[in-house]
């Protein structure tokens, strides 16, 4: 993979975390109608009729797409969605499609009711209808089939080593106070960095050059901790913080590339320039160098 | 905080902190010229500075420990020799 289609990479999973409702639905449109030309067939809202609970078909495969992106999962709101939105699909749809996916925007997957629903209503529907879902997985394979140009187009230019020579300080300030609402558990130990970290935590090559590009600005990072004269402990604070986040992604048996994602999407507010990525990888890179996340090679072999 | 971490450098720890108000505390002093001594103490020296918040926290530690007292006077005194 490229630099580039790694740092494209890396923004459609930022993208996919932070869009919600129409923006989302707006999205999977785009993405949608970049990857099947001539066969995606988005549908608009039309005055009093709405989209009949229709935001997209695809006729060759006949799949059906609805997307749902709240900011937070509701169980008798996913339910009512799912349940009206499929029999609204059935009544204006039925013969146009044999798959009814929903879109959703969390990477963690739907809840065990929803999945029983689905399950359910593709059971239950004597027109045998498949009724499935769709989330980062399924969306960030179709959004890598497209050419540079097409996810230029979707996400705009990718992140490139010099946008990191423009990380300053301000741009660090916003992203550490994000990290403050979060409740340590643990603080880290004062452990030497062994040489060998980057490859012990089995990083891509591109992530690995990420790291490495976010450790040119670690500069700007512990210059601004160290400015913090009325506030001694704030660096440890909130690496504490950044301890307990990475702790519960490495129980989750996230992968380290998975981890900086989920990371970069914690502390980053959307929306995000590449600037902000920039300044976001090397406030990562920082805690990173200064061993309060990821495993150091003496922790390993432990 | 009494001790290094990451976080904290040597020269802001509480203990290092506490062992130079100590230093100071040759002879009874008030809270405020403590204060004013060690604070141009450290703009003289390539330490870097505390804020009085810090320096207030050394303090209740030296008194935790029963290195310094507050007398009567208001004066505070070490108890080390």
């Amino acid at each position: 993979m490229s630099t580039e289609r790694a740092a494209w990479r890396m923004q459609f999973r930022l993208a996919y975390a932070e869009k919600q409702g129409s923006e989302f639905e707006s999205f999977v449109r785009d993405l949608m109608e970049l990857a099947f030309p001539g066969d995606f067939i988005p549908v608009a809202a039309a005055g009093s009729e709405g989209d009949r609970k229709c935001d997209g078909l695809l006729p060759s495969p006949r799949r059906f797409l609805q997307a749902y992106a709240p900011k937070t999962f509701n169980k008798n709101q996913l339910l009512h969605k799912i349940n009206e939105d499929y029999r609204g699909a059935i009544e204006h749809w039925g013969d146009r499609f044999d798959i009814w996916t929903l879109v959703h925007n969390s990477r963690e997957g739907l809840p065990p009711y929803a999945v029983e629903r689905l399950h359910d209503l593709s059971v239950d529907d004597t027109s045998h209808h498949i009724c499935e879902e769709w989330r980062y997985g399924q969306l960030v394979q179709v959004a890598m089939e497209l050419s540079d140009d097409d996810l230029a187009d979707l996400l705009g230019p990718p992140l490139r080593p010099a946008d990191f020579l423009q990380v300053e300080i301000a741009d660090i300030v916003d992203l550490l106070r994000a990290i403050e609402e979060v409740t340590p558990t643990e603080m880290a130990p004062i452990n030497p960095v062994p040489h060998d970290k980057l490859q012990r935590n089995q990083f891509s090559r591109d992530y690995e050059d990420y790291l490495r590009q976010g450790m040119r600005r670690t500069d700007r990072v512990q210059r601004y901790f160290d400015e913090q004269v009325g506030r001694p402990s704030y660096r440890d604070d909130l690496a504490a913080r950044f301890t307990t986040k990475y702790r519960l992604l490495k129980d989750e048996s996230y992968s380290s590339d998975a981890i900086v994602d989920e990371l970069l999407a914690w502390i980053i507010p959307p929306p995000s320039s590449l600037k902000v990525q920039a300044a976001a990888l090397a406030v990562i890179a920082y805690f990173f160098e200064q061993c309060d996340i990821f495993e150091s090679s003496m922790e390993m072999k432990a | 905080m009494i001790l290094p971490t990451k976080g904290i450098r040597p020269d802001r720890a509480l203990i290092t902190i506490g062992g130079e108000i100590i230093d100071i505390l040759r002879e009874p002093m008030t809270i405020s010229g403590l204060w004013s001594t060690l604070r141009d103490r450290r703009s003289v020296s390539s330490t870097r500075e505390v804020s009085f918040d810090w320096f207030v926290l050394a303090l209740d530690m030296l008194f935790a420990v029963g290195v310094v007292r507050l007398g009567s006077d208001n004066f505070l005194t070490r108890r080390v020799r």
